[in-house]
């Protein structure tokens, strides 16, 4: 099926579901207290949009996932490497490492409420329990499969421990980082959500649950439309990324 | 690249060998005495690999190293490196023992050496850049060396983008553009097919013969060792192999690969040397063999 084909096909998917659901509710089929026309929902997210509502909120929510990204990733950068040089030191963390990463993360949420507040670092520090630990375990196992004889080579042309870093070790443990990079920007946004939804006084998981608290199930499924198109667009662009960075790979034929 | 080029010397230190041995220790390119090397094995045993290997290489010399399979050919070469400590004995370089990994030489590996996320110009002027030679020299240079090997039009490919042979190639040139005094080669070519491998021998002999380089080449294929060689040393079988003989090749260079085969010296050395390599070769076989028994 050419590209063009494909993309009309799920044009006509889309159509199909939407439509469906539009005229099932219309036919009192589905009720619209729980399933609001899909025609109402996309008015909802125009008036959001265009009324400038939900930009303070996408504002505070971004700034949120994009703290809780890179203070996560680089603490589970710098812990990774280190720990996957030092055998010693994974060894004594390990145990600890793997209770923490045991811990189910949602539970963590009340107790940062109370730690720090209700402002953005409550859901900050969430979501770097979120991102730190995948971006740790991706690190800490791309440095250790490093391929023995990349090591070798590099040292017998000469390399010091910081030039074995720069060359071989960090590209090396870029791919395993990558391929965990699309998954770790998704859960720093979970955590921003979820760490809105729980409590907070702005943001889109805050905009969503002040629609619930007022039975608003339109404004609930509009702020999830509206994640929805950011989390894709940001992904779209960790894909340009992806591909600009890891160019030295062989494209792998699908 | 401040390494001293001791080839020149060669020559007067052979007219010297005669009245002064006492220099002995300070002119071998690779020096191995009573080299030991043991593993501790998962059931808690002790493994030799190999047990009081003596190799001495003198610059300027090609020196092959043959034996049966798990004859610790790998262990010899990474001990000279410095990538691996031997047990007992001890290891020099030009007179200073090596610790740490071995700067005078370079390694070309049986495996694919090359950085994957590095262009090919990238990885040929590693060497150079990492010690400090500015980018742009060391691009010149390795521009050079890439001429050199056949290789000008690929500069920005990344290694994926090129076949088995002209992988090796750029290897080649990443290992010798650092000019090296020694090159420890462990099976470079066993991965290419017959004609890629045939090519690369010719070329590899060429690039030697102007450079008075040591080389210290690992193979199992007894045909490559004696057409390339100045002295081909025969490992015993294995485990805690050593070395049970050593044999000169005379046959004069230039030589020409494509035909050496058929030359009277080369047969009469290969008669004799695998009259001497078959045995180890054999036992090597029969230990094998026990052993599935043993499991069977």
């Amino acid at each position: 099926m050419s590209p063009l084909a494909m993309r009309s096909t799920q044009l006509l998917l889309t159509i199909a579901v939407l439509g469906a659901w539009e005229l099932s509710v219309r036919a009192g089929i589905v009720d619209e207290f729980f399933f609001p026309l899909p025609s109402d929902i996309l008015q909802t997210v125009w008036v959001w949009v265009s009324s400038g509502f939900v930009f303070p909120h996408l504002w505070v929510t971004m700034q949120e996932a994009i703290l809780a990204f890179l203070v996560g990733a680089a603490v589970g950068l710098l812990l990774g490497f280190v720990l996957a040089r030092v055998r010693f030191l994974e060894r004594l963390l390990d145990p600890f490492l793997q209770m923490f990463n045991a811990l189910p993360r949602v539970v963590l949420a009340p107790i940062f409420l109370l730690w720090f507040g209700l402002g953005i670092w409550s859901k900050v520090a969430f979501g770097f329990t979120l991102v730190f630990f995948i971006v740790f375990f991706n690190t800490l196992e791309g440095v250790k499969s490093v391929d023995r004889v990349l090591v070798d080579n590099a040292r017998m042309l000469g390399a010091s421990e910081k030039q074995l870093l720069r060359h071989v070790f960090i590209p090396s443990a870029l791919t395993w980082i990558f391929s965990s990079l699309h998954i770790s920007v998704g859960f720093a946004i979970t955590g921003a959500v979820v760490g809105e939804y729980l409590g907070a006084s702005a943001g889109v998981g805050y905009a969503i649950a002040q629609a619930q608290g007022v039975f608003d199930t339109q404004g609930v499924f509009a702020g999830m439309f509206i994640l929805m198109i950011v989390v894709l667009i940001i992904d779209l662009l960790v894909n340009r990324l992806e591909r600009h960075l890891l160019r030295w790979r062989p494209v792998q034929s699908s | 690249m401040d390494k001293t080029k001791p080839t020149l010397s060669v020559l007067d230190w052979e007219g010297k060998i005669s009245t002064a041995p006492a220099k002995d220790t300070s002119i071998y390119a690779v020096e191995l005495t009573g080299c030991t090397r043991q593993f501790p094995t998962p059931g808690g045993e002790t493994y030799f690999a190999v047990r009081d290997i003596n190799l001495k290489v003198v610059p300027g010399r090609f020196v092959s190293i043959v034996g049966p399979t798990g004859s610790g050919k790998s262990t010899i070469l990474n001990m000279a490196a410095g990538l691996l400590n031997p047990s007992a004995g001890s290891v020099r370089s030009f007179g200073e023992p090596v610790i740490g990994v071995n700067r005078r030489a370079s390694y070309m590996f049986q495996q694919d050496p090359l950085l994957p996320w590095k262009t090919v110009i990238d990885n040929v002027s590693l060497g150079l850049t990492m010690a400090g030679v500015s980018k742009a020299e060391a691009y010149s240079e390795a521009r050079r060396w890439l001429e050199k090997v056949g290789l000008k039009n690929f500069a920005d490919r990344y290694p994926h983008q090129l076949s088995g042979g002209m992988r090796k190639r750029t290897a080649i040139a990443q290992a010798w553009i650092v000019n090296p005094d020694v090159l420890l080669m462990d099976e470079p070519f066993s991965a290419l097919d017959v004609q890629t491998r045939q090519i690369m021998e010719n070329e590899l002999l060429q690039l030697w013969q102007e450079s008075g380089k040591a080389v210290v080449f690992i193979t199992h294929d007894l045909d490559e060792a004696i057409a390339l060689s100045d002295e081909v040393v025969i490992l015993g079988a294995g485990p805690g192999s050593t070395v049970v003989g050593s044999y000169e090749i005379d046959i004069p260079r230039p030589r020409d690969l494509l035909d050496i085969r058929d030359d009277p010296q080369f047969v009469a050395l290969h008669r004799e040397i695998w009259g001497r390599l078959k045995i180890e070769v054999s036992k090597t076989y029969q230990t094998a063999m026990a052993e599935e028994g043993d499991v069977a």
